[in-house]
C-alpha cells in the first residue's frame, strides 16, 4: 500500500472522530466546554488539511509502505504477549507471569538460546523482585505459587 | 541564586542522591549503547520506579540517564557505524574510521572526554542563565503565562516535525488527553465515559510510559538483530605509549570550545536537538581545520566536535524548559513530565516554590557530566558487552518493566491497560511520522493554559481584549503567528525558486 493512501485514510477517520468529539464537547456545561470544543474543532480542520496533503502526495505518486512479513509477525507476537501479560497478572502475579512470558515471547519471536533465556529471565525477574518487593515494598498481586503453599 | 545553590549542595551530596546519579549515569550509557533504545525511553521506563522516591533522588537519576545516554550513543557509532542515538550520527563520520584503523579505544576515550566537557559547559550555562530568565518570567501575569504556554506548544509542534500539521495534531491529542477527568474549576466531568478510573484524569506517568516505552520496545522486537554478537569487534586496539605521545589532548581544546558553544546555543532553541548541534559542530570544525581532508577518514577532532556538541545540548535544552515550560527537545519534554510527577509545575514557579530541588537538579546535571567521565573510563569495556544483548529478549523485558512500574503507582490494572492502549497509539503515530513530544507537552501545558485563560477572564470580567492588552502578550502572539507561517512561506519560496531554476535550465 502507498503511504499517502494510508495517511489519507487515517486522516479522514481521524476527522470523523474529531467531529464526534466536537459534538460531545459542545454538550458540556459552558465553562468546561470552551477548550475541548475549540481543540476538537481545530483538530478536525487539521485532519482535513492532512488528508488534503496526503491526497496531493498520492496524485504525484508517493512511496510505498513496506513491512516485512517477519517484522509483522514479530509485532503481532509482541502485541499478543503484552495483552496476555495484562490478563495473566491478576491470576498468576507479576513475577510468575514474567517467568513464563518474557522467555516465551523472546522464543516465539526468534531468540532460541535456552541458556540466554534462562539466565536473562532469572536476572531480570530477580532484579525486579528486589526493587519492587524488597526495596520499594509495593503491594503487588499475590503470586500463584503463594496461594498454593498457603 | 547563590543562596539557593548553597541550600541545594548538601541535598545533592546526600548518599542516596549520589547513588541515584551514579546508577542513572551507568544505566544511561547502557541505554544509549543499544541502538533502538533512546534516552526518552530510558527515562520513561524508570520514572515509575522513582515515584516513591524523594524528588531530588528521582531527578538525579534522570540527569544521569540524560547525560549518560548521549555518550552511550557514541559507542556503537564508533564500533559498528550505527549511532546509538540520533545525536551520534556525526560521530560515525570519524569514529568508525578510527576504529577501523585500530584506534577504537582512543576514539571512545576522546568521545568520553568530549561528552563530559560538553556536559559540564552546558550545566554551567544552565546554572547561570536559567535563574535570571526565570526572574523575568516570574513577572508575567495570567494572560502572558497563557500565551507563553500556547507559544511553547506551538514551537514544539511546529519545530519537532517535518510537517507542522502533524505536530499540531499531536498537540491537539495531548490537549484532549489533558482535559480528561473532573474539571478542577467547575467540577464537571469531561470524557470520563462513566469510568471511575478516569475521573482523576490521565496520569502523566501512564502517558509517558505508554508513548515512550512501548513503541520502541515493539520496534526493537520487529527489527531485531540489528546488532549481531559477532559484529562487535573484540580487539579495539590499545592506546599505547607511542601513539599517546603522537596525540596530544591539548590539540582538542579549540574544538571543545567551539563545539560546546554551538551545542549550548542550539540547545536553547526549541526543536533543534543534539543531532543538529553535532552535525553543525562537526562541519564547523572541518571548515576551520588546517587539513579538512582528514575529516571523514578518522580525525580525532571530528569525534571530539560531535560528542562535545551533542552533550553540550543536554542541559542547555533545559533552560527554556525549566524557566518557561518550553522544552528544547523531546527528552526535556519527558523530564518536564518527570517534574510534574513529583509535584513540581514546570515554568518560572520552579524557581520560587521548589527552588532548592530545582537548583539541586541543575547541580545534578553538572555532577553527572563529571561522573560520566569516571564511569565511562572505568567501564568502557563492560559497556561494549551491552551491545551483545539480544534485542528479542530485551523487548519483552521493557514491556514487562513498564507494566509493573505503572501498576505499582496506584495498584491499578486499568492503568496497565491504558498504558498499553496509549502505547499502541504511540506506535501508530511514530509510523505515521507524527511527533510524540507535542502530545506530552500539551498534557503538561494544556491544563495550565486553560487555568490561566480562565483566571484572565475572571480578572477582566469576561473581556477577551485583556488577553491582548500587554506588550509581552503581543510579542508572544507575534512569535506564535511567525512560527505558524514561517514553514509554509519557506516551502512556498523553495517551490518557487525550484521552479525558476528549472525554467532557467530549460531555457539554457
Amino acid at each position: 500500500m502507498r503511504r499517502a493512501t494510508l495517511e489519507m485514510m487515517v486522516a479522514l477517520g481521524l476527522m470523523c472522530l474529531c467531529i464526534a468529539g466536537t459534538i460531545e464537547a459542545w454538550g458540556f456545561p459552558k465553562e468546561s466546554a470552551y477548550l475541548p470544543t475549540a481543540v476538537f474543532a481545530a483538530a478536525s480542520l487539521l485532519s482535513l488539511l492532512w488528508a488534503g496533503q496526503a491526497f496531493a502526495v498520492r496524485l504525484r505518486g508517493g512511496g510505498f509502505l513496506i513491512i516485512e512479513p517477519l517484522e509483522l509477525r514479530r509485532l503481532g507476537l509482541m502485541a499478543a504477549g503484552a495483552l496476555v501479560l495484562a490478563v495473566a497478572v491478576p491470576t498468576l502475579g507479576f513475577f510468575t507471569s514474567f517467568a513464563f512470558l518474557v522467555p516465551g515471547i523472546a522464543w516465539a519471536t526468534g531468540y532460541r538460546r535456552p541458556q540466554g533465556l534462562a539466565i536473562g529471565t532469572l536476572i531480570f525477574t530477580g532484579l525486579l523482585y528486589i526493587v519492587f518487593v524488597l526495596l520499594l515494598n509495593r503491594p503487588l498481586p499475590a503470586e500463584v505459587w503463594q496461594s498454593l503453599f498457603a | 541564586m547563590i543562596e539557593y545553590l548553597l541550600q541545594a549542595l548538601p541535598l545533592v551530596f546526600s548518599v542516596e542522591v549520589v547513588l541515584a546519579m551514579a546508577v542513572g549515569t551507568a544505566a544511561g550509557v547502557a541505554i544509549g549503547t543499544l541502538p533502538g533504545l533512546s534516552t526518552t525511553m530510558g527515562i520513561a521506563v524508570l520514572i515509575p520506579l522513582t515515584f516513591t522516591m524523594p524528588p531530588l533522588v528521582a531527578l538525579g537519576l534522570m540527569a544521569g540517564i540524560y547525560n549518560g545516554a548521549m555518550y552511550g550513543g557514541a559507542i556503537p557509532a564508533i564500533l559498528l557505524r550505527i549511532p546509538g542515538t540520533p545525536a551520534g550520527i556525526a560521530t560515525v563520520f570519524d569514529g568508525y574510521p578510527m576504529a577501523q584503523q585500530g584506534h577504537g579505544i582512543r576514539a571512545m576515550r576522546i568521545a568520553l572526554a568530549s561528552s563530559a566537557i560538553g556536559g559540564v559547559v552546558s550545566a554551567f550555562a544552565l546554572i547561570l542563565l536559567a535563574p535570571p530568565l526565570a526572574a523575568v518570567a516570574l513577572r508575567f501575569g495570567p494572560a502572558e503565562v497563557f500565551w507563553l504556554a500556547v507559544f511553547g506548544l506551538t514551537a514544539i509542534a511546529v519545530l519537532l516535525s517535518d510537517n507542522p500539521v502533524k505536530g499540531l495534531l499531536s498537540a491537539c491529542f495531548g490537549l484532549i488527553l489533558g482535559t480528561i477527568g473532573i474539571d478542577q474549576m467547575t467540577g464537571n466531568e469531561r470524557f470520563t465515559f462513566d469510568l471511575l478510573h478516569l475521573t482523576g484524569g490521565l496520569s502523566i506517568l501512564v502517558l509517558l510510559t505508554g508513548l515512550y516505552a512501548i513503541p520502541p520496545a515493539f520496534d526493537l522486537a520487529a527489527k531485531a538483530a540489528l546488532v549481531k554478537p559477532d559484529d562487535v569487534p573484540r580487539d579495539l586496539g590499545q592506546d599505547v605509549e607511542q601513539e599517546q605521545a603522537a596525540f596530544t589532548w591539548r590539540s582538542l581544546l579549540p574544538t571543545w570550545l567551539r563545539a560546546s558553544t554551538i551545542g549550548v546555543l542550539i540547545g536553547i532553541v526549541p526543536g533543534a536537538g543534539g543531532n543538529i548541534a553535532s552535525l553543525i559542530a562537526w562541519n564547523e570544525t572541518r571548515r576551520t581545520a588546517r587539513e579538512p581532508d582528514r575529516f571523514g577518514k578518522g580525525a580525532p577532532e571530528g569525534v571530539a566536535a560531535s560528542e562535545c556538541a551533542n552533550n553540550a545540548d543536554n542541559a542547555s535544552a533545559l533552560i527554556p524548559a525549566l524557566t518557561l515550560g518550553i522544552p528544547g527537545n523531546a527528552v526535556a519534554a519527558v523530564i518536564l513530565g518527570g517534574l510534574l510527577v513529583h509535584g513540581m509545575q514546570p515554568g518560572p514557579a520552579l524557581f520560587r516554590e521548589t527552588a532548592p530541588v530545582t537548583y539541586g537538579f541543575m547541580l545534578a546535571m553538572l555532577i553527572t557530566a563529571m561522573m560520566l567521565f569516571c564511569i565511562g573510563w572505568l567501564g568502557a569495556r563492560i559497556f561494549i558487552h551491552v551491545l551483545r544483548m539480544p534485542p528479542l529478549l530485551l523487548a519483552p523485558m521493557i514491556v514487562a518493566m513498564a507494566a509493573i512500574g505503572i501498576y505499582a503507582i496506584n495498584n491499578s490494572l486499568f492503568d496497565v491497560w491504558l498504558m498499553l492502549g496509549i502505547g499502541a497509539i504511540g506506535y501508530v503515530m511514530e509510523k505515521l511520522r507524527i511527533p510524540l513530544a507535542p502530545a506530552v507537552l500539551a498534557v503538561i501545558l494544556g491544563p495550565m493554559a486553560e487555568a490561566e485563560l480562565r483566571r484572565s477572564l475572571l480578572i477582566s470580567r469576561g473581556d477577551f481584549s485583556f488577553l491582548f492588552s500587554s506588550t509581552i502578550s503581543l510579542i508572544l502572539i507575534g512569535l506564535i503567528v511567525f512560527l505558524l507561517l514561517a514553514q509554509p512561506i519557506k516551502r512556498q519560496l523553495e517551490r518557487r525558486s525550484g521552479r525558476s531554476a528549472k525554467a532557467r535550465k530549460q531555457a539554457s
